[in-house]
């Protein structure tokens, strides 16, 4: 989390470096971008709270226990599957998702689906898909999640496989 | 009805947290506290990614991203995105805004599925997923992902364009 706060000041700090240096330069270009800036933040945002309200919501009446137990449990290519829906569904820093899915390991989750579980968890997220469709379209937004989705599979099971030489 | 059609996220979140509570009150206030904290906390970095934004969409010229990003960017322009796509750290949905901005200026889609398959490498965290799951582990996944973000770059590049 610590990284994550450092890593927005310096691109607020990068960013507001650019607008001074243009602004010096050409000052109604810069104008009108920073007006258009503000323009978007404040539209963005709605749907940004919605999101991290979702997840508060998500956090506080999913235990991680059942998680845990779903995506450990399961057995071959479904406990793959799974996790890959289990990593889509949780939200929250890569940070968190690391010691979870050495904790799944540890407890004898497969190693196919403890990495299917990771790649999932920072591809694919079930409540983001709204803003990204709002960005870029529903054709490039599904497209991209499905491709996310195959990936988590496929990368899952390979991870596995040059690791353990076995699948699962 | 315009309203629905626009806002159906947020009106769906609102209603789930309006029935909820009268059912938990005290658990969701806890997630609204929860949400609330987390949504302050990517503040910084998203607003400075929107603003980046729009600033790039003013002064980054089409012809800059198309020699380096464009339809005969090549093998360089892949490579630039991956490159790019391992070093920036970050929820990616927060990078969602500036990748359309690079595609509204030319940029190939392959090049931008990449950037965002790449985004999931998170370099400044590998040492840190090593001490949890070994290096062997974090290697093999990050040639598969850049493997991968290639791969479906193309292909996605592809099936658009049909």
């Amino acid at each position: 989390m610590g990284l994550q706060m450092l890593g927005g000041l310096v691109y607020g700090v990068v960013v507001f470096c650019l607008y001074l240096y243009m602004f010096a330069k050409r000052r109604g270009e810069t104008a009108s971008a920073m007006k258009k800036g503000f323009v978007q933040f404040l539209k963005r945002i709605p749907m940004i709270l919605a999101i991290f309200l979702l997840i508060g919501l998500f956090d506080v009446f999913v235990p991680k226990e059942v998680v845990a137990s779903v995506v450990g449990s399961g057995k071959g290519i479904l406990s793959v599957l799974l996790s890959v829906f289990m990593g889509a569904v949780m939200m929250g820093p890569v940070a968190t998702s690391y010691p979870l899915g050495a904790m799944l390991l540890y407890k004898g989750a497969a190693l196919s689906a403890v990495a299917a579980f990771l790649y999932s968890w920072v591809m694919l997220g079930v409540t983001v898909v709204p803003f990204e469709i709002s960005v870029f379209g529903g054709r490039f937004a599904l497209l991209r999640n499905v491709f996310a989705f195959i990936g988590a599979v496929v990368m899952g099971l390979l991870t596995s496989l040059v690791l353990t030489g076995g699948l699962f | 009805m315009k309203l629905v059609r626009e806002h159906w996220f947020e009106l769906f979140v609102l209603l789930l947290y309006i029935s909820l509570s009268l059912l938990y009150p005290g658990r969701v206030w806890h997630a609204f506290l929860l949400g609330i904290r987390l949504f302050v906390r990517m503040l910084p970095i998203f607003a400075s990614v929107v603003f980046l934004s729009t600033f790039l969409g003013a002064f980054l010229s089409p012809r800059f991203i198309q020699r380096f990003m464009g339809k005969n960017s090549g093998i360089k322009g892949i490579i630039i995105a991956v490159v790019l796509g391992t070093v920036i750290v970050g929820p990616m949905w927060a990078m969602f805004p500036m990748f359309k901005t690079f595609m509204d200026k030319g940029a190939r889609v392959a090049v931008v599925v990449a950037l965002v398959g790449t985004f999931a490498v998170k370099t400044p965290w590998l040492p840190y997923a090593a001490t949890f799951l070994g290096w062997e582990f974090v290697v093999v996944s990050v040639v598969l992902i850049i493997c991968y973000a290639v791969v479906s770059g193309l292909a996605m590049e592809r099936l658009l364009k049909e």
